[in-house]
């Protein structure tokens, strides 16, 4: 969504805010797609012709640099998926590795002009999970005839790349970037005999098996200096040679694949190259390293988000099941009372595999739903896989909360914590982070995401550029691994942000949670609330183990402890810190509007997703919804998510509203007036004003005339 | 995307496994430019705040012009090797792609060059249509939904406006030259 630009007037003691944003062209593709283009950054329209191939379908065969990829999005927009996809079990096919690299290639290359091939590799979760919450219809391909399914598809492939590992693995990275290219299956010579012997006997376009190099560097520098200048730079994939899972999306988009460990100098200074040459806030590495904190620290350094999913598969798949995320309403929460607030986190949402496999398992044990927990998961579902997101969102009870894993839009590490000493930057300057942010911000927002874990921590200028680029953002939570002297302390960001250290922040047991909670509630003393948070060890501590911290807990404080939901325990925080928080999360809050069609509680649910927006009843373009909070809060900001938040068409957007803002319900105070707005999201700071009530009034709508409230956040402090 | 939709939006016809389809390209002011295939394009509409006398002008490879004002919300859609562009307020005009030279966004003086060469504007705008700088000699023709052909109102300097007031209620086609449009007021 785009960034909100207002320009604020003085007038009279209220603030008038005038639209600001330019006539903007709206392109809806056919596959729900939507395309924002600036009218004044266009020359000129025109409409040539293009010469393209057809499979013996009838389709256009898409070849890698004429995809829909627009600047804002991770992926390209994919044609939706064939009404029937064939699928291949490829381990029940004994399939070998390097078949197996060759049929998620045939996959990507397929799969880029039209979904139509599923490849199983990964037994974990039940065969029929995704599928299944794709909405999409399965014909399985006989395993004991696999390349049936290249022959399938053979029209649509012009020949192969030859390869051998004899000399290096690394050559199978690199037939896979020159097969994504040119439309290649990357064979070795077995590979090549087994699909003549079943009647496809293809052309060699390129053989590599001349090649004399020996060793990763040598041969990723080759692939360098001969192949990436035609890759494109907004994706690398980092895959361990012969791991067929995410091929099929970076063969589709003419990715390179790597596979370079940054401690060793000469691979580093190969993988420095290609990170170089990609974007801030817009490029990403995908897979996975030789080694963690190296591996995301290097690609951190070029301020380069890496999504971690070295056995996800069938990306090309679900990514083209373009759907809205739809974020469920946040239940409501009781007042603050001098307790102990306790929010416990579960690990390793920011790799899109455990999300897909490991997860989806975990996620099924008891003891989930019996008291808050927070999982992370990553943003970038909402583009790999919205209607995985809205899988977990469906399933989720009103004690699983959400959060981004570390550390926003794929995992950056800014700051291991874990360095020589006690730590070291892998980037030291906020700036270099910023389109970093910039990005996470419109990824948490598109995916529901109120709370960030950061890995592990960040420099003062990089909290301040959350502060400045995240206004999405309830709180942040680092690492706390004890490294240094003392605790890390808590703290406030530019007056708004909290910063919640966790400690523990990554534990295996409940006695050790336990453990470390009580080196503070052990000191409390009922006079105010007290604040704990800890991460859990998800391969070690699921929601079935996880459940025991609940009376381990109570009976370190008997009835004194409040185990919370992350979203409310940051806005508990800022209560009782006396800081602006969300008054619409407040269980006391009354809510009335008019003219309904659907209820006034949607209005403020915490949900801006369709089904759960305030829609009014007449189309006159005029429409009101207020809440009363019960006692007087020093109201400071609102956000407002209109029509398109929920996923509607932009002309629905609310055009011109104000805010209004009353001690008694009787006398109004207005103290925004917004016309002529076409944004998403109205989100507007004002001068701290005393109130009890607030108003929206809707006084011209979205084209329809007919009044649409995504949701509503009132932020005020006592 | 249904199959059919695919086929029909090819233009010309498959041969020896490759065929010709139309692209929209976006040419944009920094020298980039940005294609979507016709075939994906459900449609196109504007996000416009007090747009002015901004506006979306369609230029023909004979010379015209087609203005639609922003502010009419207008609604671009592609179908059939047509381009329809429907403001709000007014009838569709309709255009094949293949004798579209260019779209452009601006006022009515974006139109200027071609209008120097025989060309005019074609504006939509509250329920009327102002036709501006008609070529010397070429006389507007207008027709009745049935295909009477009905007189032409006096114009000058160049400029036809028609609305209720002069033609009466009704869908009404105006032909100008090889451009012809049907009008509703």
């Amino acid at each position: 969504m785009k960034k909100i630009f207002l320009l604020a007037i003085a007038l009279l003691g209220t603030i008038q805010f005038m639209a600001q944003q330019p006539t903007t062209m709206i392109t809806t593709l056919t596959n729900g797609a939507i395309l924002r283009t600036e009218v004044s950054e266009v020359e000129k329209i025109t409409f040539v012709d293009s010469l393209f191939n057809l499979n013996n379908n009838g389709y256009r065969i898409l070849e890698a640099d004429e995809l829909c990829w627009p600047d804002d999005r991770l992926l390209p927009y994919f044609p939706a998926p064939a009404s029937s996809i064939r699928s291949l079990d490829m381990p029940a096919a004994s399939l070998s590795d390097e078949e197996r690299v060759m049929f998620c290639t045939l996959q990507g290359i397929v799969n880029r002009t039209r979904p139509r091939i599923i490849l199983y590799n990964h037994n974990e979760e039940p065969r029929d999970t995704w599928p299944t919450a794709h909405n999409l219809s399965i014909t399985a391909t006989s395993t004991s005839a696999p390349y049936t399914l290249v022959k399938l598809f053979k029209d649509e492939i012009k020949g192969l790349v030859l390869y051998s590992n004899e000399k290096s693995n690394h050559y199978s990275n690199l037939a896979v970037t020159i097969a994504g290219l040119d439309r290649l299956l990357p064979v070795t010579e077995g590979i090549r005999s087994k699909l003549v012997a079943n009647g496809m006997d293809f052309p060699v376009v390129e053989d590599l098996t001349s090649l004399t190099m020996t060793n990763a560097y040598a041969i990723y520098n080759y692939l360098y200096n001969n192949y990436w200048s035609r890759c494109n730079h907004r994706l690398l994939i980092s895959e361990r040679p012969n791991i067929p899972y995410v091929h099929d999306i970076g063969v589709a988009c003419g990715s390179a694949c790597v596979w370079l460990d940054p401690r060793t100098s000469s691979e580093r200074s190969i993988l420095d190259k290609f990170l170089k040459d990609m974007t801030p806030g817009r490029d990403f590495v995908l897979g996975w390293y030789p080694e963690e904190r190296s591996g995301v620290g290097e690609a951190t350094k070029y301020g380069l988000s890496s999504v971690p999913a070295d056995y996800f598969e069938n990306a090309t798949v679900y990514t083209a099941v373009n759907k809205p995320v739809k974020i469920p309403p946040v239940p409501k929460r009781p007042k603050l009372e001098n307790k102990i607030y306790a929010a416990v986190y579960i690990s390793d949402g920011d790799n899109i595999q455990y999300c897909q496999h490991a997860m989806a398992k975990i996620f099924e044990q008891s003891g989930r739903g019996q008291m808050a927990m927070n999982w992370t998961i990553s943003p970038a579902l909402a583009d790999f896989s919205p209607s995985m997101l809205n899988y977990y969102y469906g399933k989720a009870t009103n004690n699983d909360c959400f959060v981004s894993g570390p550390s926003g839009m794929g995992y950056t590490m800014p700051f291991n914590g874990l360095g020589s000493g006690s730590g070291e930057y892998y980037l030291s300057s906020g700036p270099k982070l910023t389109p970093y942010i910039q990005l996470t911000q419109r990824y948490i927002e598109k995916a529901g995401l109120r709370v960030i874990t950061i890995w592990d921590n960040i420099s003062t200028s990089q909290r301040k550029a959350f502060a400045d680029n995240c206004p999405y953002l309830y709180g942040l939570t680092i690492n706390d691994y004890e490294r240094q002297n003392g605790r890390l302390p808590y703290a406030v960001q530019s007056g708004w942000l909290p910063i919640a250290p966790q400690y523990p922040c990554y534990r295996g047991t409940a006695d050790e949670m336990a453990e470390f909670f009580n080196r503070d509630i052990k000191n409390f003393k009922g006079t105010e609330p007290m604040f704990v948070t800890g991460q859990a060890d998800v391969w070690n501590l699921g929601p079935d183990k996880l459940i025991a911290l609940r009376s381990k807990l109570n009976a370190l404080s008997p009835n004194n402890v409040k185990i919370v939901r992350a979203d409310h325990w940051f806005n508990y925080y800022n209560e009782a810190r006396h800081l602006p928080f969300n008054i619409t999360m407040l269980q006391d809050m009354a809510i009335t509007s008019s003219p309904n069609k659907t209820s006034a509680r949607y209005a403020a649910d915490g949900s801006p997703s369709d089904g759960y927006i305030w829609i009014s009843r007449t189309s006159d373009g005029t429409g009101w919804v207020k809440m009363d909070f019960k006692e007087t809060y020093k109201i400071s900001r609102y956000v407002i998510r209109h029509a398109e938040a929920a996923g509607l068409e932009p002309q629905l957007n609310s055009r011109d509203f104000t805010i209004e803002t009353s001690l008694d319900g009787e006398t109004w105070t207005t103290v925004g007036t917004h016309t002529g707005n076409t944004l998403p999201v109205t989100d507007a700071s004002i001068t701290p004003i005393d109130a009890r009530y607030v108003r929206v009034n809707v006084t011209n709508s979205g084209t329809d005339g007919i009044v649409r409230i995504g949701d509503i956040e009132i932020y005020g402090a006592h | 995307m249904k199959k059919n939709l695919v086929f029909a939006t090819l233009l010309l016809v498959a041969l020896s496994g490759q065929a010709q389809e139309k692209v929209m390209n976006i040419l944009k002011t920094d020298g980039t430019n940005a294609q979507t295939r016709v075939a994906d394009m459900k449609q196109i509409s504007f996000l416009a705040v007090e747009a002015g006398d901004q506006g979306l002008l369609v230029k023909t490879l004979d010379g015209e012009t087609a203005f639609v004002l922003f502010e009419s919300n207008p609604v671009v859609t592609i179908s059939n090797g047509k381009l329809t562009v429907k403001p709000s307020s007014a009838t569709a005009m309709r255009f094949e792609i293949n004798d579209i030279a260019e779209i452009l966004f601006g006022d009515e003086s974006d139109a200027t060059p071609i209008r120097k060469t025989e060309g005019f504007a074609f504006v939509m705008q509250d329920g009327s249509v102002l036709l501006r700088n008609i070529p010397k000699g070429i006389k507007p023709c207008i027709y009745s939904i049935d295909g009477r052909n009905l007189p032409t109102p006096p114009f000058q300097g160049g400029e036809l406006r028609l609305s209720r007031a002069t033609l009466g209620p009704g869908i009404f086609i105006v032909k100008v030259g090889t451009l012809s449009t049907k009008i509703k007021l």
